[in-house]
């Protein structure tokens, strides 16, 4: 069945069959359970994409019967998206927060320098 | 790593870049979509329903393409076929409702160039389609392959190759429906 100087993970019917089975539910749940959970709505959205995302990583793509470097791969890319993500969100909030009250030069300066109440904190 | 190896590892080291570029996308997407310029919002122009089908379509051609995997290790000509084909109809009726989806909001004059909010969900949702397209010529190709050369380890070797790409755009789309459609819909 695996031949050893084949590249690639063992594959059979069950994985896909499960995986795409597992697949359906956390769609399912997240199109319609998750909306009843109030505050918790987006929160267990997120929850069933990931796990959704797992399940499809591990049954659709072998991953952790996998021999060669994906999961190195996975990880650094998950890495670099993390960066870019969050630096991405903290940046622009802040951005939001600075730039949320109009101040125009001759608020900015008293005296010919910038007044004390608008010093970078 | 030995030489048939190297195919499979460039090609994930692709996809990974491309998971990138989509998380460019998403990023734009968190920090623009409640610029909606006193226009619709999500909540005005998404159709739970309609994304729903699209999502279960779109999974099921990812079920099919690994299907089409396991029938070409085991040299099952007829069967590689069928599932192939499952998969090419599939991602061609996801693609069939997506160019609905936009085409009505453009004629109901809601495109790209109304909000930041639209701006940044025809980019996010416009570049996966554009990918699903891509992914469908590579498909068709694979199956003018199949066609002329018949059902060979190189075959096998191709089918492969390109379930990796069509698993990585179903997954996306998990994100896509996730936080575009249902977020966007609560």
């Amino acid at each position: 069945m695996k031949d050893p100087m084949k590249p690639g993970p063992q594959i059979t019917f069950d994985a896909y069959a499960i995986g795409y089975g597992i697949s359906i539910l956390l769609t399912l749940s997240s199109f319609f359970l998750a909306p009843e959970f109030g505050a918790y709505a987006l929160p267990a959205i997120v929850l069933a994409a990931v796990v959704q995302l797992f399940v499809q990583l591990v049954f659709f793509l072998h991953l952790g019967r996998r021999r060669d470097a994906t999961l190195v791969l996975l990880v650094f890319t998950a890495v670099i998206i993390g960066i870019l993500v969050i630096g991405t969100l903290w940046i622009m909030s802040n951005l939001a927060r600075l730039h949320r009250h109009e101040i125009t030069p001759a608020d900015l300066y008293q005296g010919g320098v910038v007044a004390p109440q608008n010093e970078l904190r | 790593m030995n030489e048939k190896n190297r195919i499979p590892f460039g090609l994930w080291v692709y996809i990974m870049s491309d998971c990138v570029l989509f998380a460019t996308l998403f990023a734009a997407y968190a920090v623009l979509h409640t610029e909606t310029a006193a226009g619709p919002s999500g909540l005005d122009l998404f159709s739970r329903s309609f994304v729903l089908a699209e999502t279960l379509i779109l999974l099921t051609s990812s079920f099919t393409c690994g299907l089409a995997i396991l029938f070409a290790r085991r040299r099952q000509l007829a069967a590689v076929w069928a599932a192939l084909i499952a998969t090419l109809l599939l991602g061609a009726s996801f693609l069939a409702m997506e160019l609905h989806e936009f085409g009505s909001l453009i004629a109901e004059g809601h495109s790209w160039r109304e909000s930041a909010f639209l701006s940044s969900f025809f980019t996010l949702v416009g570049t996966h389609g554009l990918h699903v397209f891509a992914g469908t010529l590579w498909l068709l190709s694979l199956l003018l392959y199949l066609g002329v050369r018949g059902m060979t380890e190189k075959v096998a070797d191709r089918i492969l190759y390109f379930s990796l790409f069509w698993h990585f755009l179903d997954i996306v789309w998990i994100f896509i429906f996730s936080f575009v459609y249902l977020f966007g819909t609560l």
